[in-house]
């Protein structure tokens, strides 16, 4: 079975939490830990690459990540496609490029290229009737009919409540298997996304922790994502590195902090060093019979 | 930054470097933020970040374009791994002209047999010693800036023991790199027969681990230590949050809106405000 029919599946049986990583060893910890989806985020994903999310990484860049992210797990790998890079010509692309990098389903949302971080000032969107057509054409690329398009709103920032549910409603229409409107801070405007949208049969995504994963789901979303999970750890265990070093000369507190993973846990278990010595033996490569 | 080459070098001049690891463009703000004075690009974690183990399967062209990045990223010297050379010196030529193209400040070719492993991995083995003098004599070579600075690993410690691999690292400063850097020290007595052996006798030197504090490795004599942080923490730290939702039932940790502004900043948003403000951005 397909990654995309997979994720289908996981969303009939209930709510799909997916927390947000970067790069392929954090998709390895996610499923090493029991998630069923993987969320790829472009805001970690940008800076992975130095640069903050205003739309300066590439498809290129985006579909090169994912490639390495999907090969490292067994997870559906949901991701964030941003404005799809251009027009509807430049999604056409972006879908085939994501599909053939394996993910199961990707978001296409309608601020203007370049595009800035769902949560960052100064977001403009394009015409309801320009993305809706963007969407169509997502559609209409697919060569998996079970890959999820989820059409992503930002007008909630800098048009309000009721373009945002005019937009999610059209987008829906066109046939997106699922909306994301992004930018939730509180949970007043989750309740709103929940009775306007999620709670009237359209499917939608939530980007956020305001509540858990059983809470979103009484609420009606199909997804969760966190899309800030990964990229959050790894800035607060890496600043307090830097700074007990600059301090004292040595991380070991903060090492401590954060635990030594559990026997095959660690990170060279989870790369599969292990397997790597099994098939030096099975392959005879090592003369000397290391190990 | 390519400039940063003598800054490097007049810094290995004063007195010890020290080079946090990093393995992307990301952990590199992060070091740099925090004032450290150059950074090491690990090959392990730059594997690691694509999903592979660190035996030799990530390939030159994957290195160079994380170097890339991370050079892009930061105005501190950038220290790379540049493993074997990825073959024989004719591919250590081309991998120098690369790394420096990248904008590297230093890198290390390893005498490993290729595929090679991680320094602190099982069954290492190396080539011969005439054959490294000879990659460490092409790469000094295939330098078009002669501040780029080549440092010479040996990997000999673990599969041939100290007297070997003492002899090796004389050869290789004696064939003219800049640096030499015996890797897999694991206890204390190493690090003494390093640095009574190598580093006292002149030998200009990298230290990788935390045995001890950067202090003392300073005082021993070392001209470069890279330690610290990296991908293990980072995974310790992305699992331990994993482990912490999944404990939660799926509730995040509220926004904070204070480590947002700060990772946006340091990320250089605020210096996207300012140029799309001075180039008339319309956004609308």
């Amino acid at each position: 079975m397909g990654q995309a029919t997979r994720l289908r599946q996981l969303m009939e049986q209930g709510l799909v939490l997916a927390p947000g990583v970067y790069n392929a060893l954090f998709a390895k910890a996610v499923e090493s830990t029991g998630f069923d989806a993987v969320y790829v985020t472009g805001f970690g994903s940008a800076a992975r690459y130095g640069y903050p999310d205003v739309g300066l990484i590439t498809q290129t860049e985006m579909a090169q990540n994912l490639r390495y992210i999907c090969r490292a797990t067994n997870l559906p790998v949901v991701a964030d496609a941003d404005t799809g890079y251009g027009n509807i010509i430049n999604v056409r692309r972006t879908v085939r490029e994501y599909e053939r990098a394996g993910v199961a389903g990707f978001h296409i949302e309608d601020q203007v290229f370049p595009k800035k971080c769902g949560f960052m000032e100064g977001k403009a969107v394009i015409p309801l009737e320009e993305h809706v057509q963007k969407v169509k054409a997502a559609l209409d690329a697919r060569t998996d009919p079970d890959t999820v398009i989820i059409a992503r709103t930002d007008a909630l920032a800098p048009n309000g409540w009721e373009d945002a549910l005019a937009r999610a409603r059209a987008y829906r229409e066109a046939g997106a298997d699922l909306i994301f409107v992004d930018g939730i801070r509180t949970l007043e405007e989750l309740d709103i996304y929940s009775k306007e949208l999620a709670l009237q049969g359209v499917p939608c995504l939530y980007n956020g922790g305001l509540v858990t994963a059983e809470e979103a789901q009484r609420k009606g979303f199909k997804i969760q994502i966190l899309a800030g999970l990964a990229l959050a750890a790894v800035f607060k265990s890496a600043t307090a590195a830097m700074q007990e070093l600059k301090a004292s000369g040595t991380t070991r507190q903060t090492v401590a902090q954060f635990g030594p993973p559990g026997e095959g846990e660690t990170v060279n278990d989870i790369l599969g060093v292990p397997e790597v010595y099994e098939l030096e033996q099975r392959y005879d490569v090592k003369k000397e019979g290391a190990r | 930054m390519t400039g940063s080459r003598a800054t490097l070098r007049a810094a290995m001049a004063d007195g010890m470097v020290l080079a946090p690891f990093v393995y992307d463009g990301f952990t590199a703000m992060i070091a740099a933020g925090q004032g450290a004075q150059a950074v090491y690009m690990t090959g392990h974690g730059t594997s690691a970040q694509i999903g592979l183990p660190d035996v030799g399967l990530t390939s030159m062209a994957e290195m160079v374009a994380n170097l890339g990045y991370i050079v892009n990223a930061v105005d501190v010297p950038v220290i790379a791994d540049a493993d074997t050379g990825y073959g024989n010196a004719i591919n250590a030529q081309r991998t120098v002209h690369e790394y420096e193209t990248a904008g590297a400040a230093a890198m290390h070719l390893e005498d490993q047999i290729f595929p090679k492993r991680c320094g602190f991995f099982e069954g290492k083995e190396v080539i011969p010693m005439e054959e490294h003098v000879q990659k460490i004599r092409a790469a000094l070579d295939a330098r078009s800036d002669p501040d780029l600075v080549i440092i010479a690993r040996t990997d000999a410690v673990a599969p041939n023991g100290w007297e070997d691999a003492i002899r090796r690292a004389e050869a290789y400063r004696a064939a003219g790199a800049d640096l030499v850097f015996v890797d897999g020290i694991k206890t204390l007595d190493d690090l003494d027969t390093y640095t009574t052996r190598l580093v006292e006798q002149d030998i200009p030197s990298l230290y990788n681990g935390q045995l001890q504090p950067v202090q003392e490795v300073a005082s021993r004599g070392f001209k470069v230590m890279i330690t610290g942080g990296g991908h293990a923490l980072s995974y310790a730290a992305v699992r331990q949050a994993l482990l912490d939702l999944k404990e939660g039932g799926g509730i995040g940790e509220p926004r904070d809106t204070e480590r947002f502004n700060a990772t946006t900043s340091l990320l250089g948003l605020p210096e996207i405000y300012e140029l799309e403000k001075q180039y008339a951005v319309d956004n609308a």
